[in-house]
């Protein structure tokens, strides 16, 4: 009957159809419920426990052998390696997106390396190319040292060093900076250094007097950024600090939670939260920082710039882009493949024997090995699918359910565990649901509980980027058509939200199957996971296997983030490519 | 009927105001939609507002931009919770705030359905799934609905677009789909925000005058926002000018052209020459041109008024003829637009005057002549803040 005629008066019962009442509404509370439930619960059992036990547990703190040398290190290694990244990250901006330097996919590349390349995989590799005895790069710098006379015995490289240390920090500390002034550069409207240019100042003067201080308030979040990931960066100071006697903040905690028995978890927890007030601190002067930088930053798509020719230092500039990505992903990736491949490590690569052994193992022989990447693997697709889905019913029920400070507050909450370390929540949730009356220690849903609470904050802005895409009209011509929240959200959103989502899942899988910290904290014997077996074959020593563990692992995140970057680049909305 | 019964029983005894009962099909009474601008300033977008519009009415909303009528329009459909009043759709209400039990039913359960601005066609569905959705939700049955969809489409005009996607279409094929998408469900009251501004004005006058052909034929009650005055007149039955979230005059189109409420309105719709002056008595004005003979309302005799004319009603007349209200006048500029003349006319001490002549331009610029205008299309009315203006020219 659609659209014929009507008859010319109105009928006497209002054809008004009784109100569906979905179970989005309910169940999306309980969401959101169970979400606020586990990102602020175990915090607060943790803070809780530690009860009337807290003048003990201080003082067990205070008396710790060699704490203050430990600060001081912590201190130490993030000053100078941010300053590194500082430096390099904004070099690097400049020269991408200002200069004939630029090199497109650099731009795409450099953010991500750290996923492509976890930093316990980059910090083996290292290990494997720069150890004083056997790395690659010392017996290479040797072998051709010998041909002109020289004869080293041992060295000259040594990774496991305040040096060393530094350098790995740096190359891990750059993308969070480069990634900030990058976008801040790219809003910047080319036309006042032009004017600059116009008005006679050379390329360097201009850089110093205009661009870096236009975009300052972006190089000092990008900095605090780099900052709060290195205070809470645990597998790069485990590898090489160790081996160095140097320890820093982040290792003490897991180590008094693992290594000593019986557990100390007491003092790890009030060292966690030294870590958690540390890492606020940054992180509130952080947003500072950026809520002035909104009113600092020019606006306005930027009408493309004339690029500034480098002349002569366009290679050696290109070459720095590229030297960086190759000591970040490559040589050690190269590091890693060759121990693979090698019955043992040495420093002296032996093609002829070379092998696939230690892959044979790791994938098949070793029960181990096997089930970690299975269960890393199999707990990346769950929490990932858990995390983006879960974010992006919050997300969207909030937008539709909620105003003004309760929105705030339940989109804040989401992202709460990205301001405290990967250490502290680890520690909430050994503290809380570990024990009784839970008795989760060493179980698998302890581990996907903590994933998804740890990625929440990825799956969470990705969800709700992919919905303020999607944009309010969409939805609301859905409700008028006569479709309650739940189906607006399963036949409007979630379907044009899909290739948003679709990224942030392959962010989360790739951190949770590669994740180290939560692992090496939560993991039981019976359930092991990547994460800390790497750390296991590590200890052990079982250098082929460990490195073809890592080999696998960094060979999935790559393909993972590449795919999806490649989806989602080519996707986007684009309704007229579909078919028809 | 038994599973909803309860409901319509509390629509019957509170659904209107005792007061006032009202056939309308839509009633709106007191309602008051206030924002919270960022820095805590508060706005009200819509003011205590009454208004009520009968079946199969045709009523546009019209007012310049940011006076409320997309916030009443939302609030309408559902989409925009008002902070106060009472909105009663088909007998039933379907929003209260402030008095009794609060009453606010989601979009998708009023008797409603919308176009929107931006048409909101899914971009992931077919022409025809677009369409099929709110049959789909409304009544279920896949099959039927995909049936009444193509019908749908092809009263629209475009059956042929059905397997396309909306990325695929030029704008004005977007738009008959989401018209056909705001017309298949055979709602009673069909809301539409601006439907038509974003497409050329070719196209825009050939979909308007289909609208208005589908509203007659199909018979549902039509609440229309525009700010286009042209637009307005020709489609609405009733007129609502709105003017800082209330309604500032409402009537026919006919009513709000000749007989403007206020200086605003006759300001807003259409070219008015405006001229302040005092009410001497009940037939006379003074201004700065001199006396003007005018029907003046009982209740402004002896306070400032404001004299608002059509430049249409003017006569440029030669000789001297002893008709009142007429006045020396030098042709300060002189334009021939096609359909008519236009001049711009000085008189008296700087006083200009916009007057429309239908045939070809006879008088110069610069020339002089006469100018004159019948006392009954003088509108008296009150002083408001934007009479100072002085007549406009378009
Ligand atoms: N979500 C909002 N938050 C704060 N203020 C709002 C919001 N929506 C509308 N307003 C304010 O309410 C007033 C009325 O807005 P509305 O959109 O109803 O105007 P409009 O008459 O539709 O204008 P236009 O012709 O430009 O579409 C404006 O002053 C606007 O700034
Ligand atoms: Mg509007």
């Amino acid at each position: 009957m659609v659209v014929t005629a009507r008859p010319a008066t109105p009928p006497a019962t209002p054809a008004v159809p009784p109100a569906r009442r979905g179970l989005f509404g309910p169940g999306s509370a309980l969401l959101v419920t169970a979400v606020v439930a586990l990102v602020l619960g175990p915090p607060m059992v943790m803070v809780a426990g530690l009860g009337s036990g807290v003048g003990q547990a201080v003082s067990a703190a205070v008396a710790l052998p060699g704490l203050g040398t430990m600060l001081l290190n912590t201190v130490i290694a993030l000053v100078i390696s941010t300053g590194c990244a500082v430096v390099l990250g904004c070099l690097f901006a400049w020269l991408d997106e200002r200069t004939d330097a630029h090199l497109g996919w650099v731009s795409r590349i450099l953010p991500v390396v750290p996923l492509l390349v976890p930093p316990i995989a980059g910090a083996i590799g290292w290990a494997l190319l720069a150890s004083p005895n056997a790395g690659f790069l010392n017996g290479a710098i040797r072998a051709a040292a010998g041909l002109v006379g020289i004869e080293i015995t041992s060295g000259p490289l040594d990774v496991f060093s305040w040096p060393g240390l530094v350098f790995v920090y740096t190359l891990y500390l750059v993308p969070h900076v480069y990634l900030t002034v990058a976008a801040a550069l790219r809003n910047l409207d080319p036309a006042m250094e032009e004017a600059a240019r116009v008005g006679g100042a050379g390329p360097a003067r201009v850089l110093r007097t205009v661009t870096l201080p236009s975009v300052r308030p972006a190089i000092l979040g990008g900095a605090l950024l780099a900052g709060v990931f290195g205070l809470a960066l645990y597998s790069v100071p485990v590898i090489l600090g160790t081996q160095a006697r140097i320890e820093v903040l982040a290792v003490t905690v897991v180590r008094l939670l693992t290594a000593e028995f019986p557990p100390r978890t007491d003092v790890a927890i009030v060292l966690g939260l030294v870590l958690f007030l540390a890492v606020t601190a940054l992180y509130l002067a952080q947003v500072a920082v950026l809520r002035r930088s909104r009113f600092a930053t020019i606006s306005g798509r930027a009408a493309r710039g004339t690029r500034l020719r480098l002349g002569r230092w366009r290679a050696p500039s290109r070459a720095l882009l590229l030297g960086y990505l190759l000591v970040t992903a490559v040589l050690p990736f190269l590091g890693l493949l060759v121990v693979s491949l090698q019955p043992f490590w040495s420093a002296n690569i032996r093609f002829s024997a070379l092998q696939l052994d230690a892959f044979s193992e790791v994938l098949v022989g070793r029960r181990l090995t096997r089930d970690a990447l299975v269960n890393s693997v199999l707990l990346g697709l769950v929490a990932a699918t858990a995390a983006v889905l879960g974010a992006a019913v919050i997300a969207y029920a909030a937008r539709t359910y909620l105003r003004g400070t309760l929105r705030t507050l339940v989109n804040g909450i989401t992202k709460l565990p990205g301001t405290m370390s990967h250490i502290v929540v680890a520690l909430a949730f050994v503290a809380a649901l570990a024990g009784p009356p839970f008795g989760l220690a060493g179980t698998v849903m302890l581990l996907f509980l903590a994933y998804v609470v740890l990625y929440l904050p990825q799956a969470s802005v990705s969800a709700e980027s992919a919905l303020a895409q999607v944009g309010d009209p969409l939805a609301e011509a859905s409700r008028v058509c006569g479709a309650p929240p739940g189906r607006t959200f399963r036949r409007v959103v979630l379907p044009l939200m899909t290739p948003g989502l679709a990224a942030g899942w392959a962010l989360v899988f790739v951190l949770v199957s590669g994740d180290i910290t939560a692992s090496v904290m939560l993991a039981g014997t019976t359930n092991p996971v990547v994460g800390s077996v790497t750390l296991d074959l590590w200890t052990n020593g079982t250098y082929p296997q460990l490195a073809a563990l890592s080999v696998v692992v960094t060979a999935v995140s790559a393909a993972v983030v590449l795919v999806s970057m490649r989806l989602t680049r080519g996707g986007g909305r684009a309704p007229s490519r579909r078919r028809g | 009927m038994t599973a909803r019964a309860p409901a319509r029983a509390t629509a019957e005894h509170t659904g209107t105001d005792p007061g006032e009962p009202s056939t309308a099909e839509i009633v709106v009474r007191g309602v008051t939609k206030t924002f919270t601008r960022r820095g805590g300033a508060d706005v009200p977008a819509v003011d205590d507002l009454d208004l009520d519009i009968g079946h199969g009415e045709f009523l546009v909303l019209l007012g310049p931009s940011g006076c409320g009528k997309t916030t009443l329009l939302r609030c309408l459909a559902g989409l925009e919770t008002p902070s106060r009043g009472e909105i009663t759709i088909g007998g039933r209400a379907v929003f209260r705030a402030g008095r009794g039990a609060r009453v606010d039913v989601a979009p998708e359960a009023r008797p409603v359905s919308m176009m929107f601005q931006s048409y909101a066609l899914w971009p992931h569905m077919t022409a025809l799934a677009n369409v099929a959705y709110p049959l789909e939700n409304r009544r279920g049955g896949r099959r039927e609905a995909r049936a009444a969809a193509d019908r749908a489409l092809a009263l629209v005009g475009v059956p042929e677009l059905a397997e396309q996607y909306p990325g695929q279409m030029s704008g004005g094929q977007q738009q008959r789909i989401a018209l056909a998408r705001a017309l298949v469900a055979g709602q009673d009251v069909v809301l539409f925000d601006e439907p038509l501004s974003n497409v050329d004005a070719k196209v825009r006058d050939q979909l308007r005058f289909e609208l208005l052909a589908l509203q007659r034929r199909l018979g549902f009650t039509a609440v229309y926002v525009t700010h286009d005055q042209h637009e307005a007149m020709s489609l609405a039955t009733r007129i609502a000018v709105l003017h800082a979230g209330r309604i500032e005059q409402l009537g026919t189109p006919e009513e709000i052209y000749n007989r403007p409420a206020s200086g605003y309105v006759a300001r807003f719709v259409g070219v008015s020459n405006e001229l302040t002056g005092q009410a001497l008595d009940p037939t006379t004005v003074q201004t700065d041109i001199g006396e003007v003979t005018a029907r003046v309302p009982t209740a402004l005799v002896g306070h400032p008024v404001l004299l608002a004319s059509r430049p249409e009603r003017w006569r440029i007349v030669t000789g001297t003829p002893d008709e009142p209200n007429t006045w020396p006048a030098t042709v300060d500029l002189a334009v021939f637009v096609g359909s008519r003349s236009e001049y711009m006319l000085g008189v008296g001490d700087g006083t200009r005057l916009a007057v429309w002549d239908s045939g070809a331009t006879s008088h110069t610029t610069g020339s002089r002549c006469r100018v004159t205008i019948d006392p009954a299309d003088v509108r008296v009315l009150p002083v408001d803040e934007g009479a100072d203006e002085g007549s406009s020219w378009s």
